[in-house]
């Protein structure tokens, strides 16, 4: 199920369209219940899902339908019973993951530092059948039995409704993360009402998502020169393009899935909040993968003890870690959380004693979360520590290398990276300067009636050479 | 809006102001007349993409064959389905066809690449080579939709009248008659066969027959590392994947080279001296399937009952 790929709106349009329309006939004949809309969303859901990779959707219903059925039996047993329950059951949905994400890098990565191990065994592990959507689904269901298990008084919740929750198609293949508070009452009240608002609302947050995916993202992707390690103006520039990329790439995901959502009539969590108008590392957070960051504040940060007991650089940094192995099986990813959570640690332990102007924050901010991607983009162990080399080698930077520099791109690519760089910075200068007229609204004059079709209008005209998957969707 | 914006990325399109796609139409319609041109009777006829272009004469295989010859290649931007599609609408009873596919184009799973859409409207054949209802609506919608590097390169050409691109100058058989310079660098072979791809093969290997044509496969020859097995495991897939189809014409090393000097600005593209060696092996290898295919036919007649 990827927003980029044709046949996802194809299946959409071929299955949804006649769907609905037999749903207006049948309303009109009076055979239509308010509760067969619920069973067309999962059965929509369910063969966009199966569409894009039977193999994940076997997994993701099995998991769903073992949970579904824990999470029927904890109010009829005690309350430490109950935790157990749902103890055993999020053991299990993160052991799945864990099998499928990590058990090649836990016996190649981990364990190969201590024993000499043959990696993946007869290829029993191939990190390309990495179900779509495992990482987040997983993260989302753990969350609904942790907060049903800890409300004793939590209603029942029908199945329909619980599977409708974990696989509603705009959000189960990378999220955002939505919680039981806020979509259960959501999926429990779904009708296909199609109202003018919410499917204009919808396109302009899918047109805003397409530009921000087709012309941001995949163009700035053609430019990131990964396999350079000697020119530190490449590898340098290479770092900032590929941190504009990931969040243009990462956010026009979730711009769509908000559309698709909105279309609908459900409401998803705004994923991302214009991060990089952050002025500390601590606003960045609040503002970057806003569902992911709230997740790993209220089931891991704050069940450690969050800023209480004293423990508060510790929790942190565990917070960072398992955030950086989330998003990837590697050390780089690892190495890439850690530096962030010694960044929140040091910003949490300066911020009372410093006073860093705004400016300066953002500046500071900026760079070093752009930086930091170097850790994320690069998997390759021996090409990271030569960029990192050459990165620290001030003679590195000599006007020969940048005459050199110019070499990495004919003049078209040249002229093609100036318009995406150009239009990146117009859209993040246009969200800080809508953070600071609108509180919490950073993409609403992108949204407006004319805007909004006329982003789509430029999707036809400057996407990129080539798509390019979603980054997200490796995770 | 948002038609109004396909309209205008349509007509962008079939203006042909992208280079690649001015370049492919003028490669192709050059080698349609030729293909026209020659006399009736049964032909040789190349297809593929740009390694078929630089990398096969067509003069030479006429002169080794002794029967005319076609170099039909054009671009591998185009994907399978179009290529496929053209090549078709040129072969007629009696051609030996041989198809030489960049081992990309076999691996994608849809049947139209980046420039099928900008090509498609360029010709005015919108949906060219789509197979079924989903990939011919791709296949439309691309055409009209622009990508940067396309609309930078119709700047230039509007500005400054750069072409960006050799001039399509092909011989008097549809070969190159430029050669491009630069080095190439190393390729690697990866991935298999698509089974979209398969089907879209074994189609056209059906319509070839159907037409009273034959069918002959070939792997291209490409630059790879000298020590690089996986490249030549990955090779032997694609081979074996084509030769349920058609026989597959190629070296012991699947065609995969590790000499530099054979190749010019790309690892499909020959040289001129490369070329030639390539096309008159090409040759023997294209005699002795049919050799090969005449003798099953006589034995496969004499073994059937009177």
């Amino acid at each position: 199920m990827n927003f980029t790929q044709f046949s996802f709106w194809w299946i959409l349009a071929v299955v949804g369209g006649p769907a609905l329309l037999a749903r207006t006939l049948m309303l009109r004949a009076g055979l239509w219940r308010d509760r067969h809309d619920a069973v067309l969303l999962f059965a929509l859901s369910s063969v966009l899902f199966w569409s894009a990779s039977p193999f994940s959707f076997t997994i993701h219903l099995a998991e769903l339908l073992v949970n579904y059925a824990v999470f029927r039996a904890l109010p009829r047993v005690g309350r430490r019973s109950a935790y157990a329950l749902a103890g055993a059951a999020i053991a299990l949905d993160l052991s799945v993951l864990a099998y499928f994400k990590y058990a090649d890098f836990l016996v190649r990565d981990v364990a190969g530092l201590l024993f000499a191990v043959r990696a993946n065994p007869g290829g029993a592990i191939d990190a390309s059948t990495l179900p779509p959507g495992i990482s987040f689904y997983t993260f989302q269901v753990v969350a609904f039995m942790i907060d049903t298990a800890r409300d004793p008084k939590a209603k029942p919740v029908a199945l329909l409704d619980y599977l409708n929750f974990a696989s509603f198609f705009p959000l189960v293949v990378a999220g955002p993360i939505e919680r039981r508070a806020s979509l259960l009452p959501q999926m429990q009240q779904f009708r296909w009402r199609c109202s003018a608002s919410d499917i204009d609302a919808g396109l302009r947050w899918i047109a805003l998502g397409a530009f921000a995916k087709f012309v941001l993202a995949d163009n700035l992707a053609l430019s990131v020169k990964i396999a350079e390690t000697a020119n530190p103006w490449i590898v340098l520039s290479s770092i900032y393009l590929f941190g504009l990329r990931i969040y243009f790439d990462f956010a026009g995901y979730s711009f769509i899935a908000l559309g698709l959502g909105r279309l609908l009539g459900v409401r998803l969590t705004v994923n991302f909040l214009a991060p990089y108008s952050s002025t500390s590392i601590v606003e960045f957070w609040r503002r970057w993968h806003v569902s992911l960051s709230r997740w790993f504040r209220d089931y891991v940060y704050l069940p450690l003890g969050g800023s209480r007991h004293g423990l508060v650089a510790l929790n942190l940094l565990i917070v960072f870690l398992v955030s950086g192995l989330w998003h990837g099986a590697g050390w780089n990813y690892v190495m890439w959380g850690a530096g962030h959570g010694l960044m929140m640690v040091a910003a949490r332990a300066l911020s009372r004693r410093v006073r860093v102007p705004r400016p300066a924050g953002w500046f500071l901010t900026f760079n070093a979360v752009m930086i930091s991607w170097l850790l994320f983009m690069e998997t390759d162990a021996h090409r990271l520590l030569a960029k990192i080399r050459t990165l620290l080698t001030p003679a590195a930077y000599s006007a020969a290398a940048l005459q050199a520099a110019r070499g990495f791109y004919t003049q078209v690519e040249a002229l093609s990276l100036l318009i995406t760089v150009g239009l990146a910075a117009a859209t993040l200068l246009g969200e800080w300067r809508a953070l600071r007229e609108d509180g919490e609204r950073p993409y609403e004059w992108l949204l407006q009636p004319l805007v909004a079709p006329a982003l789509l209008g430029l999707s036809l005209f400057l996407s990129a050479k080539g798509f390019s998957e979603f980054v997200y969707f490796s995770f | 809006m948002l038609g109004l914006a396909w309209i205008g990325a349509y007509a962008f399109n079939a203006a042909g102001l992208d280079t690649d796609v001015s370049w492919t139409r003028s490669v192709y319609l050059q080698k349609r007349a030729i293909a026209a041109s020659l006399p009736p009777g049964p032909r040789v006829l190349v297809v593929g993409g740009s390694g078929v272009h630089y990398g096969v004469d067509a003069l030479e295989l006429e002169r080794e064959l002794r029967m005319p010859a076609v170099n039909f290649g054009l671009h591998a931007g185009l994907g399978l389905g179009p290529i496929l599609a053209l090549a078709l609408d040129e072969v007629r009873a009696g051609d030996i066809v041989v198809l030489i596919p960049e081992f990309g184009i076999l691996q994608d799973t849809a049947g139209g690449a980046w420039l099928s859409g900008m090509f498609a409207a360029a010709v005015g054949r919108p949906g060219l080579g789509a197979r079924g209802a989903m990939d011919t609506a791709r296949e439309i919608f691309r055409a009209g939709v622009v990508n940067q590097n396309s609309l930078g390169k119709g700047v230039f050409v509007g500005l400054f009248g750069a072409t960006g691109r050799a001039r399509p100058v092909v011989d008097a058989r549809g070969a190159t008659a430029i050669f491009l310079e630069g080095t190439a660098s190393a390729s690697k072979v990866e991935g298999r066969m698509s089974a979209s791809s398969r089907r879209r093969v074994e189609a056209f290997a059906a319509a070839v027959r159907a037409r009273g044509a034959h069918l002959l496969a070939a792997l291209p020859w490409l630059l790879v590392e000298a020590d690089d097995d996986a490249s030549l495991a990955a090779a032997g897939g694609y081979a074996a994947d084509l030769g349920r189809i058609a026989p597959v014409l190629r070296d012991d090393r699947m065609n995969l080279k590790s000499d530099r000097a054979l190749f010019s600005d790309t690892s499909y593209h020959l040289t001129a001296a490369s070329r030639t060696i390539r096309s008159r092996e090409l040759a023997a290898q294209i005699r002795n399937a049919l050799n090969a295919a005449i003798r099953a036919d006589a034995v496969s007649r004499a073994g059937r009952p009177r």
